[in-house]
């Protein structure tokens, strides 16, 4: 027999940690929440759709205000959702200033072209979402459930929207065509 | 405010579920507020909307009271 030594512990401890997972996963708490999240992810699909940038970003507050007090359990993840609430609360900012055509219009001028697309500058609210996105991206990269990664996808398709919307609102506060017409 | 026991709160949770399911959230909103309002999203609400939302939404303030007092709400 091949001397595995400590290898041969972790082995069997993967067989217990993955039965113990099983029975868990196969609960019926666990199959309550899975099912609950489906319902919550309904719901998120309809924020989505509404495009209400400020609700989007009201659900992403509170996701990650609860995720920073309940599951952040590493100094990682509570440095990317502690600069994450910082930035939103930024974007929080500019999507009342953008709402406000003259102080928008006077604002863009101080970002130079190359903080710029298509005319639009690249403020806290656009670095928001891309910053955000990526985040929400490595966390689809890690282990979670389906359910959970459903969520996480849409979370994402929600930023998209709210980004769509206030691009618009940045092309009305300039003045500039309307991509829809 | 009684404290619910498991069974109970399980109870609640299916009950909930149901109603969503059939489209009731009057009813499914009534049973998420008879359940004891989680600590850190009790702080959120309040910091978020101010103490009036808990008051008068109806929350189930019990674990929140239980931690920091009777008084929290409107502290």
């Amino acid at each position: 027999m091949a001397k595995i030594g400590l290898f041969d512990r972790y082995n069997y401890r993967m067989v217990l940690d993955w039965e113990a997972y099983q029975q868990k996963e196969n609960s019926l708490e666990a199959k309550m929440f899975q099912t609950g999240l489906t319902t919550t992810l309904g719901l998120l699909k309809e924020i989505g759709a509404s495009k209400q940038t400020a609700i989007i970003l009201l659900v992403e507050k509170a996701t990650l205000a609860q995720e920073l007090t309940t599951y952040a359990n590493s100094a990682e993840m509570v440095n990317s959702i502690k600069p994450a609430l910082e930035q939103l609360e930024e974007a929080t900012g500019a999507l009342k200033l953008v709402q406000d055509k003259d102080a928008y219009a006077k604002t863009a001028q101080a970002f130079s072209a190359k903080r710029k697309q298509g005319g639009l500058p690249l403020d806290a609210f656009r670095e928001f979402i891309l910053s955000h996105t990526a985040r929400l991206t490595n966390r689809l990269k890690g282990t979670a459930s389906v359910s959970e990664k459903n969520i996480l996808r849409q979370r994402k398709d929600n930023l998209k929207a709210a980004s769509e919307r206030y691009m618009e609102l940045q092309r009305e506060a300039l003045g500039l065509e309307s991509m829809n017409e | 405010m009684a404290t619910l026991t498991k069974d109970e709160r399980f109870k609640i949770l299916q009950a909930a579920q149901e109603a969503e399911a059939r489209g009731d959230f009057a009813e499914a909103s009534r049973l998420a507020r008879s359940l004891p309002l989680p600590i850190h999203l009790a702080e959120f609400m309040k910091k978020e909307f101010g103490p009036q939302y808990l008051v008068e939404g109806g929350w189930n303030l019990s674990e929140i009271e239980d931690k920091h007092g009777k008084d929290w709400v409107v502290r």
